[in-house]
This record gives C-alpha cells, structure tokens and sequence, in this order.
C-alpha cells in the first residue's frame, strides 16, 4: 500500500538534495537547476496532499508554482546570459562585483 | 450554503432529466410535490426526493414507463446546441445512474459547483469518467488492499529512487549539461508519480513545462556558452551502470522490507542496501572525487532516511493507517470520478482561484519584458 507518506518523504528527499545543489555547487545554472527541483518537490508534496483530499484546489496551486518557475527560469537565464556576456564566467564566485 | 447549492444542483439535474420547457426554468413557486408514481421509477433517490414541477406540466395521458423518454424527445430541439448532452442510450433506462453528476456535466448553465464531498458520498460515477481515470492509473479507487497493488509500488519505488538518484547524479556532475539532462529524467519521474497520484493533467504540465520548455532554455544556454564538455560512450556506459544497478539494489530492497516479516528479510534488505553503498563508494572512486565528501554525505543522509522508512514508517505505518485512517491516510482513498481530470483542476483554476490566475499572466508579462529587457545587448542600447 502506497501511503502519503510515501510521497512526503520522497519530497522531502528531492528538497534536500536541491538544497544541497543551492548551497553546495558553484556554477550558476547548476544552482537554477537545483531550485527547480526544490520547486518540484514542493510539487510533489502539494499534489500528494491534493490527492489525499481529494481536492482540486491543491493541484490548480501546483499549476501556479509551475508557471511562477517557469517565469523565475525565463529571468533568470536571461541574467545568466547577461553576466557571462560581460563576465565570461559562470561561477558564482566570481560573481562578486556587489562587494566591491 | 451547501445544502442550497445540492438543492439547486438537484432542482436543475431535475428539470434537465425531465426536459424542461422555458417556462419550468423559471423561478417556482413553493415547490410542489409531484405524486410519487410520476417520478420515473428508477431514478436516484436524491431526485425523488426534490420538488419536481407541477403535473400539469408533463405531458398528460402518457403511462408512466413512456414518460420516461417522452420528455427527453421532448426537451432535447429546445436546448441551446452547445449544451446538448450526447444521447443517452437505452441501456440507461436498466442502470438507474444518479441525477447530479450528470446534471453536472450538461450544465455549463450551472452557476455552483457541488462541493467535492457531496459528489464523493453521492457516487459520481459514469462509465466514461471511470475509463477516462483508470486507463492511466494502475490502481482501482477503492481502499487499497496492500497484496494487490504491487505493481503500483514496484512502479513507485522505481519512479521514487529514479527521481532521488537522478538528482544526487544532477547535483555532482561537474559539466552543466549532464546536470540538465539527469534534470530531465527527474521532471519525467515525477510526470510519472503525479500519474499514480491520479494528476494526468498536471503530469501533462509536467511534461509540457519543464521537460519541454524549461530543460530546453537550460539546455540552449549551456550550448550556446559552450559549456558542454566531451562525454564518452564509455564512460556514459559506466555511469549509467553504476546508477542503474544502484537504483535496482534500493528498490529490491525498500520491496523486501515492505512485503517480508521477520529478522532474515531485515537482514537480506540491509545486505542490499549494503550493496547499493558498496557500488557508490566504487563509483566514486571512478572517475569524479571532487564532490566526494559533498555526496558522501547526502547519501548518508539518503541512506539514514531510507532506512527510518525502511524499518520504522513502511512497516508499521500500513498497520498504524489501518487503525486509525485519519491519522496516515492511503493515497488510494476514494475519489470523485473527474479528480484531476483538465475538468476539476480548470474549475478550481478558472472559476475559484481566477484572480490568482490573472496575477499570474500579468506576473508571466512582467516575466517576459524582463527577459528581452536584460539580454538585450548595449550596442541595441546606445542606437
């Protein structure tokens, strides 16, 4: 038998590990790519409660968490973009022109 | 306020079955009770039970086995064309089917929806629904009876440690691109679990989303910086190996502790999960130890959390839902038919949540502009 819990730890799994990537990784994309899967886990967790439920209303809000990422990717890769143009860099600790 | 929106529901289920004229449309007076034997005999009993429309109204003379099909002839050239339900087929007539949930699925007339409970306790099933929902589920709706969905957990744990181990390989891969496509396989695990969770709409959105849109921009960035770095076949072929290798070994092992009892199948479940570090630990040694100590440590992490799951959640939190369900509930409870169906969830989307629905496209414009503002180049600018 499938328990929510199930799914829930699975979540929680996924966050950890985007949230390792955030902390732990130093290329830019590489760190998007970890808060896309902290953003899907939160997913996850959202649809498992929705199916739990039996409400629709948890799922219409995993809808929106997915096009708020979608325009978080968009603006974000477009800064990435920008950055290596005049940097050539995308290591985020070289990115540090805000302490200078 | 529930009560009067299944008094409406039922009062228009009511006056679609029976074929309406304009004129029944109209506001009542105090609802009149039809005698009993002018209520078709088969019908569901919340439909019995409303006010039904005077008798004059019907179509006086007929016997009551016509009048049951006589009004539908009746009403159907008097319907606005897009409201039109497909025919019903005879067959109805034999298997009595309740009155809301079909009502609900004429009425785009239908200012209320039933709340989901009601429908729930009320049965909501047409057969094109059922097909609808469980030719992509593997599972029945029905409390789960934990020796028959196998497949359903083999599925799960397959899709769970491929998500988890995808996302470990995202996070230590040094090259950008191989980290966007573990990236990819993990959205795709996950359209998988959203599928098991009866959420085929949003594993489309999933799919649609992500693994169309979103790897594809990480992926066009990364080559157009020239990111990408060579990966040979053999390594590939290693790596894929390894990982592959590791996933079955979990999942042997996360099944064995799930479905065995006693001491040996704890002993066998932790001797492949030793296998399972065993292969990490050599394929680390491989070619990458640069996030040796990073990994390291997530898996133990991984590890420590599977095997809470393993021992402690996974086998006594079935018998800890069984005697108290309201504490740890199955994902298998039972559902409204349209669960999850681009039906429900563009309910909730466009008719309850539609302000929030509106902040977003404006959030998606601002989204846009932003983008083409900043990667627009400076010799753009100074003209």
């Amino acid at each position: 038998m499938i328990l929510s819990s199930h799914y829930l730890v699975l979540s929680a799994v996924l966050f950890m590990i985007g949230a390792a990537g955030v902390l732990l990784r130093r290329n830019v994309l590489v760190v998007m790519m970890s808060i896309e899967l902290m953003l899907n886990s939160a997913n996850l967790a959202l649809i498992t409660f929705s199916r739990v439920q039996g409400d629709a209303h948890g799922q219409a809000l995993s809808f929106m968490v997915v096009a708020i990422a979608a325009a978080e990717v968009a603006v974000g890769l477009a800064i990435v973009v920008a950055l290596y143009r005049s940097r050539r860099t995308t290591n985020i600790d070289d990115l540090d022109m805000m302490k200078q | 306020m529930h009560m009067k929106t299944s008094v409406a529901l039922a009062l228009l289920a009511g006056l679609v079955a029976l074929g309406p004229g304009p004129a029944a449309a109209q506001p009542q007076a105090p609802p009149q009770r039809a005698p009993q034997q002018q209520a078709p005999p088969q019908r569901a009993p919340q439909q019995q039970a409303l006010p039904q429309r005077a008798p004059q109204q019907r179509v006086p003379g007929l016997q009551a086995g016509q009048q049951q099909q006589a009004p539908q002839q009746q009403a159907l050239p008097q319907r606005a064309p897009g409201l039109q339900a497909p025919e019903q087929p005879p067959a109805r007539a034999v298997r009595p089917q309740p009155a809301l949930p079909q009502a609900s699925e004429r009425g785009a007339m239908m200012p209320v929806q039933a709340p989901l409970k009601e429908r729930i306790a009320q049965g909501a099933h047409t057969p094109q629904a059922k097909a609808g929902e469980y030719a992509l589920s593997g599972a029945r709706g029905q409390m789960a009876r934990p020796k028959k969905d196998f497949l359903g957990l083999v599925v799960f744990f397959l899709l769970a440690f491929g998500c988890a181990g995808f996302s470990l390989v995202m996070i230590t891969r040094k090259s950008p691109m191989m980290a966007a496509l573990s990236l990819l396989v993990v959205f795709l695990c996950l359209a998988g679990l959203y599928v098991l969770l009866k959420a085929p709409f949003m594993a489309a959105i999933q799919l649609i989303v992500y693994a169309g849109a979103v790897i594809v921009l990480f992926v066009f960035v990364i080559m157009s910086m020239g990111l990408q770095e060579a990966y040979s076949r053999t390594q590939m072929a290693k790596d894929m190996a390894y990982f592959m290798g590791g996933f079955l070994l979990t999942g042997c092992a996360a099944l064995v502790a799930q479905y065995a009892e006693g001491l040996g199948a704890l002993a066998l479940a932790g001797l492949l999960l030793a296998g399972t570090a065993a292969l990490f630990v050599l394929y680390l040694k491989y070619p990458f130890t640069r996030f040796l100590g990073m990994a390291a440590a997530a898996f133990a992490a991984m590890q420590i959390m599977r095997l809470g799951t393993l021992t402690g959640v996974v086998m006594e939190l079935p018998a800890a839902a069984a005697k108290d369900p309201t504490r740890l509930l199955p994902v298998a409870a039972p559902l409204a038919e349209d669960f999850g169906s681009p039906k429900s969830v563009g309910r909730s989307i466009f008719v309850e949540n539609a302000f929030a629905f509106e902040a977003l496209s404006l959030l998606l414009l601002a989204a846009i502009v932003a983008a083409v503002v900043i990667v627009r180049s400076r010799k753009e600018e100074a003209k």
